[in-house]
C-alpha cells in the first residue's frame, strides 16, 4: 500500500491539485494498484505548488 | 411609505437572511454576503429591509454595499471572471493579463458580456501571491494564470453544461 500525499490547500488547489488527485486515482485503479491519498496541509512551498509526496 | 419592499420575493428572503444572523447590526457584512449568494446580488430594495430588519439607518446599509466592491448591485453574467489587479501580480505581468481578458470578452472591468456570459471584474489580493498572476472564476481560484492559461480556463468554463 503506498501512501500518497496531495495537498488541498488554496495554492495547491489553484495549480489543479484536485485534477492530479483524481488523475492518480484513475491511474491507479487501472493499474490496480493499492495506493492510498491522503489530501494533507500546506508545507509552504507555495510557488512550487502542485506537490506531490510518494511515502517510500 | 406606499411601498412595501419586504413584502416581495427578494424582500422576504433578505428578511430571512437577518432573521438567521439574529437581527444584529454588527452582522451586517455577512447578511450582505449571503444576500449576495442567494439573490446574485444586493437589489436596492432589500436595503430599506435589511435596514429596518437589523435597525440600522438606511444611509449605513447603503454606506456599506457601496464601500465594498465585492457586493453588486445589479446581476451578474452566468460566470464571474475576477483578475487581481494588485502589487504582486502586476509584477508578474498581469496587466498584460488584464489587457488580454477584456480584448478577448470584449468587456471592461465591472461589464458584462453582451451574451450575458462572463462578467469580468477587478480584485485587489487573492492571496495567491507566490503563483501570481492570479484569477477567480466562480469562486474558484487559479494561480500562474497567462494569457495561454486563460484561454483554455474560460473555455472550459463556457463548454460546462449548466447545473
Amino acid at each position: 500500500m503506498t501512501r500518497i500525499f496531495i495537498p488541498d490547500d488554496a495554492a495547491a488547489l489553484s495549480m489543479g491539485a484536485d485534477k492530479i488527485a483524481a488523475a492518480v486515482t484513475a491511474e491507479a485503479d487501472k493499474r490496480n494498484l493499492k495506493i492510498e491519498i491522503t489530501r494533507n496541509g500546506s508545507r509552504g512551498l507555495l510557488w512550487l505548488e502542485p506537490l506531490i509526496e510518494i511515502e517510500t | 411609505m406606499l411601498t412595501k419592499p419586504e413584502a416581495s420575493p427578494d424582500g422576504e428572503r433578505a428578511r430571512d437572511v437577518c432573521d438567521r444572523h439574529g437581527n444584529r447590526p454588527d452582522e451586517l457584512i455577512e447578511i450582505l454576503h449571503e444576500v449576495q449568494e442567494d439573490l446574485g446580488y444586493v437589489p436596492e430594495a432589500v436595503i430599506p429591509v435589511i435596514a429596518k430588519a437589523i435597525n440600522l439607518s438606511r444611509a449605513e446599509v447603503h454606506g456599506v454595499v457601496t464601500f465594498y466592491h465585492d457586493f453588486r448591485r445589479e446581476p451578474a453574467g452566468r460566470h464571474v471572471v475576477k483578475i487581481c489587479r494588485a502589487e504582486s501580480c502586476q509584477s508578474m505581468q498581469g496587466e498584460a493579463l488584464c489587457n488580454h481578458a477584456k480584448a478577448s470578452l470584449k468587456a471592461g472591468f465591472g461589464e458584462t458580456t453582451a451574451d450575458g456570459q462572463v462578467t469580468l471584474e477587478a480584485v485587489y489580493c487573492l492571496g495567491n501571491c507566490a503563483l501570481s498572476p492570479a484569477m477567480m472564476v466562480d469562486g474558484q481560484l487559479h494561480g500562474r494564470v497567462d494569457t495561454d492559461r486563460f484561454d483554455e480556463i474560460l473555455a472550459e468554463t463556457l463548454s460546462e453544461a449548466v447545473q
